[in-house]
């Protein structure tokens, strides 16, 4: 833009450029989550001391305090001048020794890169007194998001998988799940996932992420298909090369459709029984709907508005139809994951049919941006949001389903999931209670 | 508030959580091409410009980060002149996150950051105190201060909001638990306002509340008036902590300082031992568990800090997080005083914990204290 197009620019608009939207996180958030969800990791930050809180500050996790397995080298200006590959190896080597990790995930910032810091060869150095992977991954702080970083750690991770083994027919990887916190919604997610896997006759392998320990992670040799979640998606031709095995790009499995279509080409891919997958599926939608024809019935709010990254927002959006609702209004949490575009073409494949043309999208806007939408201002509306920067007393008037990352608020000790059959059911009834709650 | 850096630096923030208002803060979001084509302070200039035509705040703070340091941003004074240009205070801090500050200085730079806004003249009320690091306790410091005829002009913790922070120049006394903590403003209000600095003890247990009250009547010379303001609140504590006290003789308590960095007033003070008294006058054995380098110049350096301090408890040095379990496992403590965030790394350790912090002051915080302690070590609450 020439600074004549600039000067003609409302103020309004261009204060925009420097507020802070919903979801500000850049890659360093996916990779502190990756490592987070990986219970035997440690995560080593080549960065100074004013980074260490922006990874445990945003982590809304009860049960699993995410402090400990950080440690940082704490460099300074001197330090950055001087040679700073040492202070890596001592605090990576150090950690190695005193936690036995078994995996090491390395990052530093985007100011010690620009110093010209060579961070690659310094870790390739390190790599063979380790004793476990070393899995580095850039995180420039002006660039990309947390599911750009959650996606590089993944397949730097993958890089560590001695893909050359052979497969066990019917096992299956999944990649790209966003394994945020060791609570109940995501426990009861993977639950859900494994159950109608197993259903079918298959098994579950290596699931990038979902609490399992690095070992069992890096022994993703075994799984025959790799399905490929849309947070992983632009690593998926290249997963494929790697591994020698199909990627399997799938939307989340949500609502009753959602979910239908993903296991039976999940079933397809891994060589599931035919018969087998169609039996169970019947009559698995048969007790689904039946469920969700007395949810229909029960909810008295009509309006939605959906605040999640894309993936979530449309598997989110497609039970929402599916349960009679309006949805007028999108908010979309992510940089990544290809925006408005990429939602509608996400709803119609989930739902299989055709999507209401008068939805209102707004991709990662600020906080000021949708304030003012009736349906954040106290109109009689459903909001499936995670914990975002709401004014309390305006929070206090809405109909708020925590969901997604940060649920700050929401916490879960018994099984809630949003992913499969159950998760549709789950989800359902916390739409009916959020609605009943005000009405 | 504006963050002068890339994006990601505004993730320092903790978002989501009540008081906060991301309408109130701003990122120059700087990207790689602002840095390679100089043009980072007139990023910044439009930002301010901004903000203060469509915002209009009472004034606006801007903080500079590793990047603008590294870069050679003079934020101080680069933004001189559109300070000017906007008639707004415009308060631009250097605050690389490069530099390790300890908690102590970033106590001691916030207040001086508030301060600012609050330097206009004014005049002292007499007999006010302005309270300068204590924790908010729900009025009866407030309510035995006036009834010895002593007004607390301004109560100020880490929480405290700005309007708070002006009344500052209107107090006739500055009680502070530990002078370090607050070094800039006081100096800076007793050359500005003449208003002299007391140092008290925190009012937690008895005799520290004691202290604490009697320390402020002796400045105003109302030590009577005082002693019979305490009296009754006194005597129903003084019962309960020497009944306790006896009960409790003996016990062990680990009590955790350098685990996390805090920035509350009263767990920062006095290198977070203001709360060790109080479990001495409850007769448990004390002992420190401090989170740093263990190596022998740091032992000589603890030692020399407590007995300076003229605090005589025993130490040991654990080196991190995950150390604390075995630390704890080496004595048989029978409750450790430590932050929350170490549940989970001292529950297999099977010692109660109570969370730092969670003490209250005065002599109704006495009752609390002793109700809590004694539910933490009977297993009722963990």
């Amino acid at each position: 833009m020439t600074d004549e197009e600039h000067s003609k620019v409302k103020p309004e608009d261009r204060l925009k450029e420097f507020r802070i939207p919903l979801m500000n996180h850049t890659r360093y958030f996916g990779v502190f989550m990756a490592s987070h969800s990986i219970p035997d990791s440690i995560l080593v930050l080549h960065k100074g001391t004013g980074c260490k809180m922006k990874g445990s500050t945003h982590i809304a996790d009860k049960f699993h305090e995410s402090f400990s397995q950080v440690c940082w080298t704490e460099v300074t200006g001197v330090d950055i001048l001087t040679d700073s590959h040492s202070m890596i190896e001592d605090t990576a080597l150090t950690n190695q020794q005193r936690r036995k990790p078994g995996v090491i995930a390395v990052t530093t910032s985007s100011v010690i890169e620009m110093t010209g810091f060579d961070m690659r060869e310094a870790i390739e150095a390190i790599q063979p007194k380790a004793g476990c992977p070393l899995v580095y991954v850039p995180t420039p702080g002006y660039e990309g998001d947390a599911y750009d970083g959650l996606a590089d750690f993944t397949m730097a991770m993958a890089g560590f998988v001695d893909w050359s083994m052979a497969p066990e027919p019917g096992v299956i990887n999944i990649f790209g799940y966003p394994f945020e916190r060791y609570e109940m919604d995501h426990g009861a997610n993977i639950r859900e996932l494994k159950r109608i896997i197993e259903a079918v006759g298959l098994r579950p392998g290596s699931w990038f992420f979902s609490g399992q320990k690095a070992a069992q992670l890096l022994a993703a040799h075994t799984g025959s298909v790799n399905v490929v979640l849309p947070y992983f998606k632009k690593y998926a031709a290249e997963l494929e090369k790697l591994s020698g095995r199909p990627s399997l790009v799938q939307d989340l499995p949500m609502g009753l459709n959602g979910t239908t279509r993903w296991l039976e080409n999940v079933s397809r891919a891994a060589g599931a029984d035919e018969q087998i997958t169609a039996r169970f599926i019947r009559a698995e939608k048969e007790k689904t709907e039946l469920l969700l024809d007395i949810a229909k019935r029960c909810i008295g709010v009509k309006k939605i508005c959906v605040i999640q990254a894309t993936p979530l927002a449309a598997g989110c959006s497609a039970l929402a139809l599916e349960l009679g609702l309006e949805l007028e209004s999108v908010i979309l949490l992510d940089f990544s994951l290809g925006g408005g575009d990429e939602f509608l073409s996400a709803l119609a494949r989930i739902t299989g049919r055709d999507i209401p043309d008068n939805i209102n999208i707004y991709e990662n806007p600020s906080w000021s941006e949708i304030s003012g939408l009736p349906e954040l201002s106290g109109g009689p509306a459903i909001i499936i949001s995670p914990a975002i920067d709401m004014e309390k007393s305006q929070s206090s008037l809405l109909n708020i389903i925590e969901l997604g990352s940060p649920s700050s608020n929401m916490h879960m000790i018994y099984p809630m999931p949003y992913l499969g059959y159950g998760g549709a059911i789950a989800l359902a009834q916390r739409i009916m209670d959020a609605s009943a709650s005000r009405y | 508030m504006i963050i002068h850096s890339y994006r990601d630096c505004a993730n320092i923030l903790p978002r989501g959580v009540p008081g906060y208002s991301s309408d109130r803060f701003f990122c120059t979001n700087l990207r790689e091409s602002d840095v390679m084509a100089g043009s980072t302070m007139e990023r910044l200039s439009e930002c301010v410009r901004l903000v203060a035509e469509l915002e209009n705040p009472a004034a606006i703070y801007v903080f500079g980060s590793c990047l603008s340091e590294l870069i050679g941003d003079d934020i101080e004074n680069g933004l001189a002149e559109a300070a000017e240009e906007i008639s707004m205070p415009v308060i631009a801090v250097t605050s690389s996150g490069l530099d390790d500050i300890s908690p102590k200085k970033v106590v001691d730079r916030h207040a001086d950051l508030m301060y600012r806004a609050a330097s206009a003249k004014a005049e002292p009320i007499p007999f006010s105190v302005n309270l300068i690091g204590f924790p908010p306790d729900g009025g009866e410091i407030a309510g035995i201060l006036a009834a010895a005829g002593i007004e607390v002009n301004a109560g100020l913790s880490e929480k405290s909001p700005m309007p708070e922070w002006l009344k500052l120049p209107r107090g006739s006394l500055n009680a502070v638990l530990d002078k370090s903590l607050f070094s800039i403003i006081i100096e800076k209000m007793k050359n500005e306002h003449g208003i002299p600095t007391l140092e008290v003890p925190l009012p937690i247990g008895v005799s520290g509340t004691d202290d604490f009250f009697m320390g402020i009547a002796a400045h105003f010379k109302k030590n009577r008036e005082m002693k019979e303001a305490i009296r009754d609140k006194r005597k129903a504590a003084a019962a309960a902590v020497s009944s306790r006290a006896e009960e409790w003789n003996g016990m062990k308590i680990a009590y955790n300082i350098g685990t996390e960095r805090e920035y509350n007033h009263h767990i920062t003070a006095k290198s977070g031992l203001c709360e060790v008294g109080f479990f001495r006058e409850l007769n448990f054995d004390v002992t420190l568990l401090i989170q740093g380098s263990p190596e022998p110049r740091r032992r000589f350096l603890v030692s020399r800090q407590l007995r300076e301090m003229g605090i005589d408890a025993g130490f040991d040095i654990f080196v991190d997080n995950v150390s604390m379990a075995s630390a704890l496992r080496k004595a048989k403590f029978n409750l450790v005083y430590c932050v929350e965030a170490m549940a989970e790394i001292v529950r297999p350790t099977k010692v109660p914990l109570i969370g730092l912090g969670s003490m209250r002051t005065g002599y109704g915080g006495c009752l609390f204290n002793l109700e809590l302690i004694a539910k933490t070590l009977s297993g009722r609450r963990e």
